[in-house]
């Protein structure tokens, strides 16, 4: 066997510097694997939870999910919204509602999805998880709802209240994402146990 | 990510939280304050809050999709400050009903995004760097 840096490779195993291996064999096809230490760390290797403000897997976390398909729905809800009224942005006491389906309910929630799942990952620095989505989420959605039962009732109150809990979203979600932007990115710590699952 | 860029990105949330606000005080009292309120939400959201996003976040990707660096930084200097003139100028025409502002600010929002749009096409290009080699 040829030793490299401590370690015995089997002859007829091609290495990379890390940790696969490639095997030709018979009718040229080729084998490929991971050296055991790499096995043994990947098995030893706790998962991260996702709530970790650490965590940043390639795919969107559940509540960005939710955000996204929640927007497609609103999505639709505009397109009927537009062959009811024959127009999105229309002239009757109605306009706010057609106008907040599109905008809030597809546009912002779309964007409360993707810039929470890509701001992170371009600026190297986590975004702040927990519950916090989820109350954006529910304040958003239920504030949009809120607001169209008070353009329809309508209830200047009502309207008020849907209002500000759309703010309020966008206050959280402002909050989330300020420290992703200008915070300098850290340098790899020390992961507490309690992030682990 | 680029500095300019985060400030797009910045602003716009500097925007969209402006702009809500102004909707939220105009529907509690509609005579508080001055100007033409839905419509400078709605631009304030809009062309502040979305295109101020998608300026900072196109910026930032397209070129990374693309394969190819983005064309001119100096465009995109050049683009950030007149975005960031031309929405002010349109708001402060709205607010004093004065149509020569808003017209001089949709001008410079204009040639924002015509530079934005030019420097997209010039840095994605139609064929791939990978089909190049």
């Amino acid at each position: 066997m040829a030793e490299y840096r401590g370690c015995e490779l089997p002859e007829g195993l091609y290495y990379d510097l890390d940790y696969i291996w490639i095997k030709p064999e018979a009718g040229g096809n080729y084998r490929i694997g991971i050296a055991d230490p790499s096995q043994t760390m990947a098995a030893a290797a706790p998962l991260r939870r996702r709530a970790s403000p650490r965590h940043a897997g390639m795919m969107l976390s559940v509540d960005n999910r939710w955000f996204v398909s929640v927007a497609m729905v609103y999505f639709i809800a505009s397109g009927a919204w537009l062959a009811w009224h024959g127009a999105l942005v229309t002239d009757d006491e109605l306009r706010a509602v057609g106008v907040h389906l599109f905008t809030a309910g597809f546009v912002q929630s779309l964007i409360y999805g993707l810039g929470a799942h890509m701001l992170p990952r371009f600026t190297g620095n986590p975004i702040r998880m927990g519950t916090w989505p989820w109350i954006q989420f529910c304040a958003i959605h239920g504030g949009l709802v809120v607001f169209a039962a008070g353009i329809v009732l309508p209830d200047t109150r009502v309207a008020v209240t849907g209002g500000v809990l759309m703010w309020l979203s966008f206050l959280i979600y402002a909050w989330r994402v300020w420290p992703v932007l200008w915070r300098h990115a850290t340098a790899p710590r020390a992961v507490s146990p309690a992030e682990f699952q | 990510m680029h500095r300019r860029n985060k400030l797009f990105v910045t602003i716009g949330l500097v925007y969209g939280l402006l702009g809500g606000l102004l909707m939220l005080v105009r529907l509690v009292d509609p005579i508080l304050l001055p100007g033409n309120l839905p419509r400078i939400h709605g631009h304030m959201m809009l062309l502040g809050f979305v295109l101020m996003t998608i300026y900072g976040v196109g910026l930032h990707v397209i070129p990374r999709f693309g394969g190819y660096p983005l064309r001119s930084e100096r465009i995109a200097g050049v683009q950030f400050w007149l975005a960031n003139a031309g929405l002010p100028l349109m708001i402060a025409g709205w607010i004093t009903y004065a149509d020569w502002l808003v017209a001089a600010g949709g001008a410079l929002t204009l040639a924002a995004m015509a530079l934005w749009g030019i420097n997209m096409i010039l840095t994605v290009k139609l064929k791939s760097p990978l089909d190049a080699k």
